[in-house]
Parts: structure tokens; sequence; C-alpha cells
């Protein structure tokens, strides 16, 4: 059988095969029936399989005529017509992993501190981390060569780096980063509650209905407000409906915000101005339940809060019946 | 070049065929995208909901005449379950009315809006033209009347439906208490319902009223719990029913003298005068008691003069209190029985200890003679317009009665009810009003205590409050009060929010003194001019007194009722009918009279006697089957003279040969799709009048014949025998009492169970554990079962239905066995030594073991022990090979043969802390992790370790809290004080199977008997088991089951019983073990 992998040095079939993520057997196992029917088989089988032949070859030729496989970069991938345009401030970035390099996943933290984007929260290393656990995607990123791993502030994996088109260009950057707004000012609830709470109209309007009362968004605003309608905003950050997910546990133990959801204080400018090329709020982190885990095995809080008592609790929260509802 | 890439060719190829399918979910290279839900903030800020929180609302729930105190569970605007409100002046648990009143609140078949005609043919209207046209139609009244017609109502209502009215309302509901009050008239000159204090009683002697599951409220289920138990005042009540059938409340009885309910009140005026001459109170009861024959009553009620001596005695010599008959004792000798049992309290010396606390209901208790004089106004064409609230009497009252045909007379009939019904099928005109927990309201169940009433959620149809509806009429004019609004989702504004800002019109009520301007209003100022709201702001103990749900009058009198008169007692009462077989028919747990038929979980909770879901049974001796060669499940004929129901035949020692029971509230035409099953009981009989007020329910002779076919009416009872498990054990009431739960040297000892030995060279070599023994720092949950308290009510199993999302599957796959319920009640037949039957209740649920079976069968892991003690159950993982279910000895787990769907608006009551499963996933109670979490989250927002201490969680999970007995106690087994870690030391504590070496979470409490004595082979079985098995007595006690082969044989492995030929998987389970 080992004669057989003369195979190996044709060009096409090896690089079906590597297409194929490198297994050769389905051409060896049809090259091996080919031979032996060509030698030992009568006139059908012998036309059948010239036949067969000739439609194998025809597919690999087309094959070879398409273009190698190389993942998508971030201009090729069909983003939102929105999302499509370029952020201001710290860009979603991209760079080509080399498979064939030494395993990279152990310092993917350092990777990002590398980069610089985030030296202001140098503490948030953590969130890169789950960012940088790329790999999660088709099984065909594992080609021999590497895959594209978007690193920044924009989350990577199977989570969406989208930006969801939202009825209203709201921007957490003016109310947090320009005007100093706490979060828990708006989303009242996140220490008291299971939900942070989105605020009520009404409480948008408590300001609005004399701040920027002429800006077009705060317009939109205000005619929800008129109609007695809620704003239909978009979920970014959504759980599946099976989890418990208390806010109040995680801001108390002492969990920035932007662990979970990302530099939301820098989310919504307005480039150049104009709200229609806002990305008003864009999900970074995967919100898996290994992400999840991951947190829950590592975060420092657990330590200062629970002092000797940590390891009981790191076992309570690897617990299922700690977030599966 | 835009070209196709390779891998994307491959793709192609390789996706052409199959990729139709993936419309759901779009796979891209490097993302998931999932359908982006709406974000909907409120518009206004709520003052009082803070989503992801519950807001709970006190607010009281109604059952006849008493009022329940409960808490309406708030969820983002809805209310998604009812518990126990911790203010009120007492605890009794959920009522069962609260939770199916819960259902039936989201039910579909709910009136949306007014309509004039009914069912198919029902015509929508707008508010402002259905108040005109019933506005108009009052005024237009003249010389006729307008009158109403509804159930027992006290507190402000009362008042206005009388003004409003003239007087001309009839306050009555079918299977009510006219024959107690009747006789609280004769006999004190008031007509009262007397109160009464189980807890104080040492012997209880019921007449046949379900006080257990509805007669007298829950109220009395928990003072009877109390009454049980041993550690209260060292003493066991003893409870003795006199009557021909067991019914749940009686199935609790120790001593059952049968007796055909006709002679029960003679049997009840002999005990009066033989206890009067053992107390020597003869004399005080002068001429009201009158001179028996006690040999001739004994005689004629099949006793003898010995027995009935007995109870005089026992009666004469302890505490003692007697009950009438209620619904189940109400021959046309109704009043006498109920009179009767008057005079036996009052000869006993109950006045004033047990009975008549003072705390009487003083609404109007009107009887049928009232309902017949409207019928006589009715079709003399004397009723202009007819007001019918809430109550069903075209369906509840007998055919020959002829009220449907009458109500049909009215000028102009108008149902003012939420639900439809056969009444109101037959109204004119429709106005739907809000439920109990839309409405304002407060009821009066006691002189001097007024229960609130308030919204728990906005109203979900475009409905209005009764009183709100009898105000605007009696204003006078047409209203300009603006049809309800429809918001956004559907529901309606409050109409009497929206009444608010309306100028007042002057009213054309007589003498009120105010002008209230809506119901609220006015029920408010019905409050302030009570003055029963203390403190100078009147406002702010308005709120005080809503937010705890009842506003109580300083030193409110609590004299029992005196002897002011007499009553002449009458023949026994008399049956009629051609036929053998004496009807008797019963109350159901429960759907009552009828009135929660259509409540999915009324019909799918198994009937507690018989197991027996979606139907009608008739419940008969074995030997009175036998003689008409009825078998168990058989379906058969009951009929009376043209008129016959078919029901299943359900075999039971609980009833008197010759007689059937059969339960009402069954077989609606016009009440839903969910209330036409089986048969209603009360086209059998003829409307037969009292000797007082009331109707006779139980004065009609059946006869039976077999159909040959059998009946679909499932029971999810697996058997009527314990199989020698002791599952539920008996334990000598007098050893109980003089010990209670004391610290015991030998736990279990009084349960006289004999478990199977355990290889003593296994424990000493420290291996009898195959897997390790799993560790708890913190908590390892764990909850008591008190059988002894447990009335086998199964109100448990409703709370869990409501508590955990359970979907309702239905009759035909109940009869496959694929019910979904987490904690079931097992009752069990046994037999005293007298003979007598004994019924055990034993609710079975998920017993949380340290050693689960079903974990280590679990290929996939979704089920494991976690650190908190808790068998976990993670519906992701699940796959659905059913190996846990075959592998659980308790048969507490339950599998999704489908995705059940709730249909539109129940899906509204789900509760969001808990998962709704789907097809192929397998589940079981969780000792409601979902309360145990939000607690820890209470108590870890004081500080990061505060640990929740057992005292906060004893009621915690729903069973516990709706429980009116409080015979579920949970809690933390790990800090020793807490009662679950203490019960475990009791001398009557057992664990269902512990020769299985399960390690369950769940300790039962055994159930005191007084026929049994103490099994002294028993004791020290709570040591190692070792030396248990060498004893032969034991053996000969409990058959050949006790020892080494009982292990093996799979029919004494479910303790379920229920599920061994039942649940789907018949023949794994047997080959379980």
């Amino acid at each position: 059988m080992q004669a057989d992998f003369t195979l190996k040095t044709g060009s096409v079939p090896r690089k079906i095969a590597r297409d194929l993520n490198g297994c050769p057997f389905p051409l060896i196992s049809a090259a091996l029936t080919s031979i032996i029917v060509l030698t030992y088989g009568g006139l059908m089988r012998k036309l059948s399989v010239v036949a067969l032949a000739t439609l194998g070859t025809g597919f690999a030729l087309m094959l070879a005529a398409c273009e190698p496989y190389a993942p998508k970069t971030p201009e090729q991938m069909e983003l939102h017509p929105i999302a499509a345009r370029p952020l201001e401030g710290p860009q979603p970035k991209w760079e080509w992993v080399d498979d064939t390099a030494a395993d990279d996943s152990a310092t993917p933290a350092d990777d990002h501190a590398a980069e610089g984007d985030h030296a202001a929260q140098g503490d948030h290393a953590a969130e890169g981390g789950y960012a940088a656990e790329g790999d999660h995607g088709a099984e065909g990123d594992h080609d021999a060569d590497g895959y594209w791993r978007q690193i920044g502030h924009i989350g990577a994996g199977a989570v969406t780096g989208d930006v969801i088109d939202q009825p209203i260009a709201f921007t957490h950057y003016r109310h947090v980063t320009v005007l100093g707004m706490d979060c828990q000012y708006c989303h009242t609830y996140a220490r008291e509650s299971n939900y942070a709470g989105v605020p009520p109209v009404e409480m948008c309007m408590g300001c609005h209905a004399h701040v920027r009362t002429e800006s077009p968004e705060i317009m939109k605003l205000t005619e929800f407000w008129e109609n007695d309608e809620p704003v239909p905003w978009q979920k970014v950050h959504d759980l599946p409906d099976f989890v418990h997910f208390a806010h109040k546990r995680h801001v108390r133990a002492g969990v920035q915000c932007t662990e979970c959801h990302g530099q939301v204080p820098l989310m919504g400018r307005w480039p150049d101005g104009d709200p229609s090329q806002a990305a008003v709020m864009v999900r970074e982190a995967p919100l898996q339940m290994g992400w999840c885990l991951d947190c829950h095995a590592e975060h420092p809080s657990v330590d200062e809060n629970y002092g000797e008592d940590a390891s009981v609790r790191r076992a309570e929260l690897k617990d299922c019946w700690t977030c599966h509802k | 070049m835009s070209r196709l890439n390779r891998r994307d060719f491959l793709k192609t190829v390789g996706l052409t065929g199959t990729v139709s399918a993936a419309a759901a979910c779009r796979w891209d290279d490097n993302r998931y995208i999932t359908p982006i839900e709406n974000l909907l903030p409120y518009v206004l800020k709520q003052e009082d909901q803070v989503p992801g929180t519950p807001t709970f609302y006190a607010t009281t729930v109604t059952t006849g005449p008493h009022a329940h105190p409960v808490n309406g569970r708030n969820r983002e605007g809805r209310v998604v379950n009812v518990g126990v409100n911790p203010e009120a002046p007492w605890q009794n648990g959920v009522p069962a009315a609260a939770l199916l009143g819960l259902q039936r609140h989201y039910s579909p078949d709910r009136i949306h809006e007014p309509t004039t005609g009914a069912g198919d043919a029902a015509t929508p209207l707008t508010w402002d033209d259905a108040m005109g046209r019933v506005t108009s139609a009052v005024q237009a009244a003249g010389d006729k009347k307008v009158a109403y017609l509804g159930p027992y109502r006290s507190g402000a209502i009362v008042t206005l439906i009388n003004e409003l009215t003239d007087g001309n309302a009839v306050f009555w509901e079918p299977l009510g208490y006219e024959a107690e009050a009747d006789a609280a008239e004769a006999l004190f000159g008031q007509r009262i319902l007397p109160g009464y204090d189980l807890a104080k009683a040492h012997y209880v002697l019921s007449f046949g009223a379900n006080f257990l599951s509805g007669w007298g409220g829950t109220k009395l289920a928990s003072q009877y719990a109390d009454a049980r138990n041993p550690n209260l005042g060292n003493f066991v009540a003893r409870f003795a029913y006199v009557g021909p059938h067991l019914d749940q409340t009686a199935a609790n009885s120790d001593d059952w003298y049968s007796c055909s309910a006709s002679a029960q009140a003679g049997v009840a005026l002999a005990l009066a005068s033989l206890v009067a001459d053992k107390k020597g109170t003869r004399a005080a009861l002068g001429s009201a008691l009158p001179v028996v024959d006690v040999a001739a009553m004994a005689l004629a009620a099949g006793l003898t003069t010995e027995k009935l001596e007995s109870i005089a005695t026992q009666m004469a010599s302890m505490p003692s209190v007697a009950l009438p008959g209620g619904a189940s004792g109400a021959t046309t000798g109704a009043v006498d029985l109920a009179a009767a049992t008057y005079l036996l309290n009052l000869a006993s010396g109950a006045a004033g200890v047990t009975f008549g606390m003072g705390r009487h209901y003083e609404g109007p208790i009107h009887g049928y003679s009232d309902l017949k004089a409207l019928q006589e106004e009715l079709d003399a064409g004397n009723v202009a317009v007819l007001f019918v609230d809430d109550i069903n009497p075209a369906y509840s009252l007998p055919a020959s009665a002829g009220m449907a045909a009458s109500l049909q007379n009215a000028g102009m009939l108008v149902s003012v009810n939420s639900h439809p019904d056969e009444t109101q099928a037959l109204a004119g005109l429709t106005l739907p009003t809000h439920d109990l927990f839309e409405d304002w309201g407060d009821e009066i169940p006691e002189a001097g205590l007024v229960l609130a009433r308030q919204p728990t959620m906005s109203p979900l149809h475009n409905t209005r409050s009764l009183g709100d509806i009898l105000l605007t009429i009696g204003k006078g004019t047409v209203p300009a009060v603006p049809a309800a609004d429809e918001t956004e989702d559907g529901t309606a504004i409050d109409a009497a929010v929206a009444l608010d800002g309306e100028e007042a019109v002057e009213t054309a009520l007589p003498a009120l003194g105010y002008t209230p301007e809506n119901w609220r209003d006015y029920l408010s100022q019905t409050w302030q001019r009570s003055g029963m709201v203390t403190g100078s702001d009147f406002e702010q103990g308005h709120y005080q007194a809503l937010a705890k749900g009842f506003l109580e009058a300083p030193g409110r009198s609590l004299t029992p009722p005196a002897l002011a008169g007499s009553h002449s007692f009458g023949a026994a009462g008399a049956y009629a009918g051609s036929g053998d077989v004496i009807l008797h028919a019963y109350p159901h747990p429960f759907r009552q009279d009828g009135r929660f038929a259509n409540e999915p979980w009324a019909q799918e909770v198994p009937d507690p006697m018989s197991g027996r879901t979606w139907g009608s049974w008739g419940e008969i001796h074995p030997e009175t089957a036998a003689s008409m060669d009825i078998a168990d499940g058989d379906l058969i004929t009951v009929s009376q003279g043209d008129v016959s129901i078919q029901v299943a035949a359900e075999l039971t020692p609980g009833i008197a040969a010759g007689t059937i029971a059969i339960a009402f509230g069954q077989g609606h035409t016009a009440q839903g799709d969910y209330a036409k099953f089986g048969a209603n009981v009360v086209d059998l009989m003829a409307a037969t009048a009292t000797s007082g007020s009331g109707l006779a329910w139980q004065a009609t002779h059946v006869s039976i014949s077999n159909t040959g076919e059998k009946a679909n009416v499932p029971s999810t009872l697996g058997g009527d025998q314990q199989g020698g498990r002791d599952l539920a054990p008996a334990v000598p009431a007098a050893e109980l009492a003089a010990v209670g739960d004391s610290e015991s040297a030998h736990p279990g000892e009084l349960t006289g169970i004999h478990h199977l030995p355990r290889d003593p060279r296994l424990v000493e070599t420290g291996n009898l554990d195959f897997y390790p023994v799993p560790e708890h720092p913190n908590y390892r949950w764990a909850m008591t079962v008190d059988t002894n308290a447990c009335n086998g009510c199964g109100i448990c199993s409703v709370a869990c239905y409501a508590e955990n999302n359970l979907p309702v599957v239905g009759r035909q796959l109940i009869a496959q066995g694929r019910e979904m319920n987490w904690i079931r009640i097992n009752r069990y037949w046994e037999t005293n030594p007298d003979g007598s039957p004994d019924a055990r209740f034993l609710p079975m649920m998920c017993q949380h073991c340290g050693h689960a079976p079903c974990e280590s069968v679990c290929p996939v892991l979704a089920t494991y022990h976690n650190i908190e003690g808790l068998n976990a159950m993670v519906y992701n993982r699940c796959v659905g090979t059913r190996y846990c279910a075959n592998n659980c000895p308790y048969q507490a787990r339950r599998f999704n043969f489908h995705s059940y769907v709730w249909p539109e608006p129940f899906h509204l009551q789900l509760n969001p802390d808990v998962s709704t499963r789907q097809m192929g996933v397998m589940e079981k109670c969780t000792f409601c992790v979902q309360r145990t979490r939000e607690i820890k989250g209470v108590y870890r927002d004081q500080g990061f370790t505060t640990k929740v201490p057992s005292a906060a969680v004893e009621q915690l999970p729903a069973c516990a809290e709706a429980c009116p007995s409080q015979a579920i106690t949970f809690g933390n087994l790990n800090e020793e004080s807490s009662k679950v870690a203490m019960s475990r030391k009791s001398g009557r504590s057992y664990i269902a199977l512990d020769e299985l070496n399960t390690a369950s979470a769940v300790n039962y409490l055994g159930r005191a008997n007084f026929h049994v004595e103490l099994d002294h082979h028993g004791a020290g079985h709570g040591e190692e088991y070792g030396d248990d098995h060498a004893d032969s007595a034991h053996g000969e006690d409990h058959g050949d089951a006790a020892h080494g082969s009982d292990h093996v044989d799979p029919s004494h492995d479910d303790a379920g019983d229920h599920a061994g030929d039942h649940q789907d998987d018949a023949g794994d389970n047997a080959g379980g073990h």
C-alpha cells in the first residue's frame, strides 16, 4: 500500500487532499479501484470506470481552476453596511496566524498587550484573552497554512462582531466618556436585580426634553415618547433563555461592566458627526459557556471576596445549576 | 478576479442537496447568527416593578364564605404564581382555589369584551354601547325589579349590590352552607356560620364535611395538622368520621363509623344526648335538646349503642369538636344534622374552645328557597333586569328545578362574569368582569376582620370591575367612560384608572353620603367610614393595610354563640327514585362544585383518592361491584329514571356497600373545552328541598349497569398496596404523643420498619458505597415529609405545576403513562387490626439521593450530584436515553415525549426562572432550585459568605409553601439545628427504600395510627441493620418480602408503585434491578 503513495507527488490531487483537510484516502481508494478494475475488469466495467474517471478528472480540473482557499479578510467580509464603515478610535485588527509557527494560544493576552490597543484598559487582558480564542470557527479554518485572527475590541470566534441596526444612533461614547455618566445612572437595576434594565423612555426624556431637542436622533426619540411607544432596541447581548444570569451578583462581586460588555464607553461614536455611520453597540465577548466558565474559574474577585472559602465558591461557580435553569 | 475558491466549490458540491434545511440560522465563515430579539424598555418608569425581581402583592382569594390571604408574585407585569402572605393573620398554605384561580385568570376561554348573545352567536359590543343598554334597561324597569344573583359575598360590594337592586339580591352557591346557617338561626338566633378552632381539639368528629379540602377554608386543614402534631401539646387528635364514604377528608379518619347519610342526624342527636348526660350539660341545653332513643338511632344507622357510647365517652373526656355534613351530609334532613352537631358541640363544652370562637361569618347566606322565590318572580315576568354573577345555576341545579328556562324570563339577563359557563350562555348581555387577580375588593370572613383584595396585575382583557359596572349604572347616566384602551401588547388599561380623571357625576344612589368616583374610591371610603383604619392619616393606614393584606378591628369581640332558641327535629333524610343503589355526590378537592372544571390543572392533577384524571368515576365497594359483575375501570351506566350518565368504576374499600360516590363538577357543556370531560352527577338528581332553605344533594337512588367496555378515565396510581416495602408505615399514636419528635436513641424505632440487612463486612471495611461519598461544604439541601400531617389533598402537586412550568399532557398521554407531575401523592390502602380500611398518603418526589441510581447510568452526565446535595438535571446535555428513569427506584423522573405547547395566553403564567423543556428531555423535581438560588442571592447581598439559615427556607419549595398542613419542610442538613436535621433523629423518621442505600435527601415521618401497637422488634434497627434479619418475628410480620430476595424482586423496587407498569417504559422498568 505504501507504494501507492507516489500519488503524493501529483500536484492536483495533493491540493485536493489539502483542501480535504489533508485526507488523501478518497483519492487513494479511487485510484486503487481504477487500477484493479482496469486490470481485471470486463468491458462494461472498463467503460464505466472510464466514464467515472472522466467525471473525476473534470472535477479535479474544475477544482484546480479555482483559487487556492484563503480565509476572508475583514474587508472582504459581507458585513452590514454600517459595520463596514471604519470605526473611530481603536480599530478592529486582524492578523494572520501561521499554524506552522509555535503554539500561540498560550499567551494570547500578551499578544494583545503587545498590540497596545488597550493600554488604557490594561486590566482587560482577560477579555482580550477570550477574544483571542479565534479557532472556534469552521473546521476548515485549520488549513495547513493558518487562519485569520481577529484582535482588538471586536470579539472573534463564533461571536458576532456585527453592528446591528438600531432605531436611534445612541452614543454611549458621549454619555459615558464625554459627559462622565455612570452606567447605573440609566441601567438602574444592575446592582439590584437579575436584569440591568434598559432606561424607560421617560428617563431619556428627562434630559432630552431640554437637551439637544433639535438633533435628528433626539427627534426620533421624542417621536417615540409622544406616540407612547418604547424604543425598539435590538438585543446585542442576548443569553439563551435557559440561562440564569444575575447582573447583581456580578456587579456586587466587583466585575466591571466592560469585562463582558466590552468598551461600551467608546461605542456609538459618530464619525464626521454623521449618526448614520455610528456603530451603536457591538458585542465583543462570545457569551458562550466556556467563556463564562473560564471567568468563573479564574476571576480574581472570587479570591478577594471569599478569602479562604474561595475554593468552595469556585466549585459552586462550576456547578451547572449555578447558571442553567 | 472574482472566482469561486476551492473550499467554496467543494462546499457547494457537497451541500447542494442538503442546504434547504438551514433556514433558521445562517452559517457564515465566522459566526452563527441567531435571531435578534427586541429589547423593549418601559415607556414610563414603573414604581413598583424591578425587571428580574418579583414584586409581591397581598391579595385575597375566596371560596364560598371563606377568604384566604395570599401573595401574588408578579414578574415583569404579570402574576406568575400565588404564595402565602407572611403578614396574614393566619398561615394556611395556598388554597387550591388560588392556584386554580391563577390558571383561570390566564384561561384562553375568558370573555374578552362585552358581548350580546353568547357562544358562537356572540356579537362584540363597545363598553359604551353595552353600558348604555343595561343602564337604559335599569332605568326603564319601572315597577319591575332589578335583581342580582351571585355567590356568597361579603364586604363593601354587598352594600353596593343591595343598593342598586333595592335588596333583590340572592347570594347563593351550590353545595352551600344553608343548612349550617339555618341551624344557627334556629339555635343561636343569628344567621351566621360559627367558626372552629380544630387546633385545640383532641377528638374531631365529622359527619362528612370536607374540611380538609374546601369546607371551612384551608384554615381548618392547617388547624387539624396542628392538632395531629405530637410536638404541640403532646397529643395527637383522634379523628372519627360518621358517614358512608371516605372522601379525601374522611380518609384521614382514625375511626370510620359507616352509616348512610340519612342516619347521620340521628347519630349526632343521640351523641348529643349521651354527651350531655356524661358532661351534665343537659340542663343548660334545656328543651333545645330533645329526648332521643339512642338504641333506635344506633340501629337505624347500622351502628351499635356501644359504639355510640364509646364516641360519647371520648368526646366528654377531652376537648372535642363535631363538624356538620356539608354537601356530603345534605340529605333532606340536613338542617337536623347541622343543628344536632351544634347541640353536640354545646353539650361537650366545645363552645368557646373549639367551636364558635366568635369568628363568625356574617355575610348573607341565601338558600335554595330564596332562589326559588326569585325564580317565581322571573316566571311571573316581574324582573326587568337580572344580573348573574359568577355562579352557574343552569349547570349546578337539577334539570327539574327548571332554572335555565326561568332565567330566560328575565327582561334582560346580564351576565357579569369573567368566564363563560352554561348560565352565561343564556345571557342576552355579557359584561365581562375583572377576575380576582385584577380587581379591587374586600372580604369579611370573620366579624371584625377585613381581608383586602388588590390587583396583582393590570387586566388582561377589555374587562371592568363589577363595582365599577354597578356604580356606573347607579349613576343613572349613559357613561362617559371611554372604552378601555388597548395598549400595544394587547392588554387593556384598567377601566378604574381610566375613570380617575373623570368629573364625578351626580350619583343616583341613595343615602351614600359621599360621591364615589369609582369602585376603588367607593372601597376606600367604605374602609374609612368603618373606622378600622387606625391612626390619624387615613391614606397611610390604608396603604399599610393594602400592603399587608388585611385590616383588623381593634378588640373585636370573640364571644361564642349562645343558645337562644331551639330547632324542631324532623324525620330522617329520605331517598327517592327507582334503583337499589344510593347515590352519594361529593365535592371534589380541586373542582369543588364545578367552578374550576375548565382549569387543566384541576383535570390533570390526579384525584387524591382514586388517582383518576380527566373524567368522572363512581366509587363502589368491591363486594357491591362483584355482585354486579363490575371490575375496576369498567365503564358503567348510572341511571335514574330515563336519565343516565356513564362513569368509570373505581373499586374502593372506602365506601359503604350499596352506595356509589360520584364527584360533583364534571361534564360541562359551555364552560370551555377542558370542562367537557366526564358527566354531571346533578343530572341524575331531582330538585328536592331540605326541611330548611337548602337543596338536598343526597336524596337519590340510582341503578347501575355495566356497559362491558373499559372506561377511558386513566388513573396514575399503580396499585393500592405497599407490597411489604414499608413505604408509608404507621406509628402507634399513644407512643408518638408521649415522645413527639424528640431525639430518639434509635431513630425510626417507632415505625417498626425492618430494612434489609446491609452486609456488615462492607460496612466494617467502609466499602458499602461503591462511589465516593459526595461532599457538601455549604449546603446539603434536604426535605422532611410528615406523612402524619399530610392529608393527601394534592395541592403540592398543583403548586408544582404552577411553579415549574409543568406541561399538561391530557387524558390520552396520561393513559399511556406519560404524565409529567414532579410530585405526586401515592395512596395506599392498609387494613387496621379491626378490619377497617386505612388510607395512607405518601407524597413522592425526587429524593435527591447521595448515591443516586440515576446518575451512574447517564451516558452524558446530564444528571449529576451537585455541591449542594441536589441531584441536578441539565436539560441541554440530556439526549433522552431514559436510562435514568428506568433506574430510579422512586420513579420520580418524567420524560418529555413531546414538545408541549401552552395555548395562549396560558404561556403568560410561565415562571421566567424555570426553563420549559422540549421533546426528548428528562426532567424531575429540582427542590425548586430557582428559589434556593434566589434566596442565596438575597443573603449573599449581605455578605459574600453569609449562608442562608435553614429557618428562612423551611417552606421554600412551592410544594412546601402551598401545603396547608406544613407537612413538607425544607432545609440544610449541614445545619445541625435545622428542622430537617432534627427530624432525622425522630423515632418515626424513615427513608423510603433505605435498603437500597441511596442516601436520600428526603426523610419521611411516620403516620400516627390509634390501632397499631409498637412493634418492639423494630427497636434498634436504626443502628446497622445487622441484628435485624436474625429476628424471626420480623419475617412473620412482613412476610418474605422483607428479606434478601426482595432486593432483586423488581416489583418491590419502585416506590412509586405508580410507574412500574405505568410510565411508558414498563418493561425496562421491571428489569431495572
